[in-house]
């Protein structure tokens, strides 16, 4: 019987099948309490606000398959985020601006992976202290006041409050991201040695992977990726705020890890991870249409992830079983 | 639990195992074994690797339980469910992986369990201090407070040896406790366990290197295929009389059909070949279409050759010419890209990406070109599956849920994929199936009808003699003799394997 329904069901399904779970439940959950969620606009809304997590959850999805983590995703949002505002203040021409703060969110990046490849400190270790080191600079930046920067400018209209063909800019940047990053890790070389190297760090480098260089990319991605976020929320607010990481680290990391990939690398995928920002944001706004306070929404936030993950571990029941005969 | 108090003047020997048998499902490996020693005696415990020492050794440790026969101490029938069993009737064991904390201090591993403590409160002056007392009465020079992380092997050894006696061990087994021992330190271990002997403690001594056993032991234990093939006194035999019993009259192989290989053809050349207190000068060639085995005992260093030509470890100095071209080979990238392959010893982790799918495995060395061509890589793989005839599900079947022959055999398609002419394996049927060998030693054979350079590395002494053109065996990181097709025998290579004269 179980047999039967393996074939039946393809691997794809059979991965996500927890997340595809949550989300019709939630979907009929919503039907039922807040009709009003299903309205066009408040969609759209939901969307531009889960794109900014959105964009740094590709970035993290890329990390986590390698079987590493970035703390400092937060703090190159807010380091970025202040250097566009006070770059635009001082007139930079905009276009010139972005690629600046999207270097210097690779260049973060960077610093990351040669700590961790080169030095060989702890991922957990080395971004912990890049993200102290950032929200440090970000606040010296900014004197610790946010960065206003008003302008009217098109690029940033259509990056931030504007709309592409109707749809949300940001929504727009996050779909981009996911679909590139979703090509690269299933159809180049370089995607398929990030899940060797989660797999096991050690059989790709003998069998030939360029191990340390796939790193460091991998580190860049994931400072690119939290620049542009960066981008984005200054354009939103049209503010450079030196404290605008806020949960962002935690909420892609949960977005990540609600989407099936695991936490010690190798198996996971961008669709899973498109998934968890969704779903998280879809909990978020049911919770606010229904009035409950951002306090609870947390609560629900956090029980969301451990539900998440414990259907994705397999042999849960006989690892209960264990435990209870190794107390 | 017996009470060990009383004098044993009896005709009983203090410990003795009795017919003891084992299966690993439905496969034995131990064939009613008889074992006895008495206390203030030192038995020698020998055989081949795979023999069944290690199993024999465990079932009286406690660890694993025989499916027939008896353990009796001073004539009494015990029962050993856990190692804790085995502790209480006072038997210790000292494994080659030690068991030691390595950031607690001497102290608190030698006295771990049997902490005094007064109302919760360590009196760790005075640990310290019986500590080094305790020490000192086996002639151990060790700061009590010294962290054993800090420790040499030799320190960590002589502390786990320690250990066991502090808890009363009457019956000490220690498991090849010189094979990663220098010379010096040998000599010191060596004497602590003559001393154990005066002592009154009984030794079960398993070790490679025969000449130990002769300064050392009373009795002797040969087995071989899990079956007990000689013992007595060790005064009754000689070292080639022993080597002679542990390789036994083999039965003899149906002969192999190997590929001419050509001479002229130099694969692989290694000069000089150094990395201090591993490898030692080492020289030979592999040519185009040739097997060549190592040879080697645990810890000979048959592993560390084939990762410095891999690039995976460093090395200090010699040269690795390739084709006849000297190779910068520092990094595994580099050895994949010269051509050059390898099998891992332990494929679990460091061959396979258990967790990935078999496809993602065959093409993780080397893809052609930046880009993955999903359907051409799957008709690739179901040719390889069919080549190779691997068993599985499914191409996206994830790797670890292969059995042991299957797995290699990924391993295998992997290299393949990649275009390499050399091949490194290291101990590539290790936990695999007869069936899955045979099969693997034709895949090896048809690489080198392609012109493939070989080397194999196994433990399987008939393995080597069967698939090799030419065999070299190691001895404490060298090349201690070269052996042709025609002369080798297990006996010429188990005579160089533990320091014999070359």
């Amino acid at each position: 019987m179980k047999v039967k329904l393996d074939k039946l069901v393809p691997q794809a399904l059979r991965d996500y099948q927890v997340t595809i779970v949550l989300f019709i439940c939630l979907f009929i959950l919503t039907a039922f309490l807040a009709p009003v969620f299903f309205n066009l606009q408040n969609i759209l809304n939901v969307a531009r606000q889960a794109s900014v997590t959105g964009v740094v959850a590709v970035g993290m999805t890329f990390v986590i398959l390698t079987g590493g983590i970035d703390l400092s995703v937060g703090a190159i949002l807010a380091v970025v985020g202040v250097c566009f505002a006070m770059m635009i203040k001082q007139s930079v021409p905009i276009p010139l601006a972005m690629i600046i703060a999207m270097l210097i969110g690779m260049f973060i990046g960077l610093c990351n992976g040669i700590g961790i490849t080169f030095f060989g400190i702890q991922a957990f270790i080395m971004t912990l202290a890049t993200m102290a080191i950032g929200e440090g600079v970000a606040l010296l930046l900014s004197n610790g006041t946010p960065v206003s920067c008003m302008v009217d400018s098109p690029i940033l209209d259509v990056i931030g409050n504007g709309n592409v063909a109707g749809t949300p800019g940001p929504l727009v940047i996050f779909a981009a991201s996911a679909v590139i990053s979703g090509i690269v890790l299933r159809y180049l070389a370089f995607g398929r040695f990030v899940y060797g190297i989660g797999g096991s760090l050690e059989a790709a480098r003998l069998s030939g992977v360029k191990t340390t260089r796939i790193l460091l990319i991998v580190y860049a991605i994931s400072g690119l990726c939290a620049a542009i976020a960066g981008l984005i929320t200054t354009a939103r607010l049209f503010v450079g705020h030196p404290t605008a990481g806020g949960f962002i680290m935690l909420d892609s990391i949960a977005a990540v890890v609600i989407g099936g990939t695991s936490l010690m690398g190798g198996r996971g995928s961008i669709a899973g991870t498109v998934a968890g920002v969704l779903l998280l944001a879809m909990v978020a706004n049911l919770l606010n249409l229904l009035g409950v306070s951002p306090f609870h929404q947390e609560i629900v936030k956090g029980v969301i992830i451990i539900v998440a993950v414990l259907f994705t571990a397999p042999g849960l029941k006989q690892r209960i079983l264990q435990q209870w005969a190794d107390l | 639990m017996q009470n060990t108090a009383q004098d044993e003047s009896g005709v009983a020997p203090f410990l003795e195992m009795r017919n003891i048998s084992k299966s690993y499902s439905g496969v034995k490996v131990l064939h009613g074994v008889n074992l006895s020693v008495n206390t203030g005696e030192i038995l020698a415990l020998v055989g081949e690797n795979g023999a069944g020492k290690s199993t024999l050794i465990k079932t009286l440790a406690g660890a694993i339980t025989p499916n027939e026969g008896e353990i009796l101490i001073k004539g009494n029938k015990v029962g050993f469910q856990t190692p804790l069993d085995a502790e209480k009737s006072g038997i210790a064991t000292v494994y080659q992986e030690l068991n030691l904390f390595p950031y607690l201090t001497v102290t608190e591993n030698l006295f771990f369990g049997t902490f005094h403590n007064r109302r919760g409160v360590i009196p760790w002056k005075k640990l310290h201090s019986e500590a080094q007392e305790f020490l000192g009465t086996l002639g151990l020079h060790l700061r009590a407070e010294r962290l054993v992380a800090t420790l040499s092997i030799a320190e960590k050894q002589m502390l786990e040896i320690a250990k066991a006696l502090h808890v009363e061990a009457r019956v000490l087994i220690l498991d090849e406790p010189t094979a990663v021992l220098g010379g010096h330190d040998v000599d010191r271990l060596l004497q602590i366990v003559k001393q154990l002997k005066e002592r009154g403690v009984a030794v079960i001594f398993i070790s490679h290197r025969l000449n130990e056993i002769f300064g050392l032991a009373d009795n002797y234990l040969v087995l071989k295929d899990g079956h007990q093939v000689a013992s007595g006194k060790i005064s009754d035999t000689n070292h080639d009389d022993l080597v002679a019993k542990m390789v036994g009259r083999h039965i003899s192989h149906a002969p192999e059909t190997l590929v001419r290989h050509d001479k002229r053809h130099e694969m692989l050349r290694v000069q000089g070949l150094t990395r201090k207190g591993v490898l030692e000068d080492i020289n030979f060639s592999l040519f185009q279409g040739e097997v060549l085995g190592i040879a080697g005992l645990r810890g000979a260093g048959r592993t560390e050759l084939v990762r410095a030509i891999f690039g995976a470890d460093p090395r200090d100095s010699g040269k690795v010419l390739i084709k006849g071209r000297e190779s910068q080979v520092n990094a595994p990238r580099k050895a994949v890209e010269t051509g050059i392959g390898l099998v891992p010893e332990d494929r679990g982790s460091q061959g396979l990406f258990k967790n990935l799918s078999c496809l993602q495995n065959i093409f993780m060395a080397k893809p052609k070109g930046p880009w993955i061509d999903h359907r051409s890589e799957r008709r690739k793989a179901e040719s390889y599956v069919e080549s190779l005839q691997i068993k599985l599900p499914s191409l996206n079947t994830l790797v670890g849920r292969l059995s042991g022959g299957n797995q290699q055999k990924i391993v295998l398609a992997k290299w393949l994929e990649s275009g390499i002419d050399i091949l490194l394996l290291d101990e590539p049927t290790r936990g695999i199936d007869v069936g899955s060998k045979a099969q693997i030693y034709g895949v090896v054979r048809d690489l080198c009808k392609k012109g493939m350079g070989v080397i194999l590395i196994s433990s399987e002494l008939p393995e080597i003699l069967e698939n090799s053109h030419r065999i070299l065996v190691m001895y404490k990181g060298r090349i201690a003799g070269e052996l042709n097709r025609e002369d080798a025998t297990e006996e010429a290579i188990m005579k160089y394997a533990v320091g014999g004269e070359s």
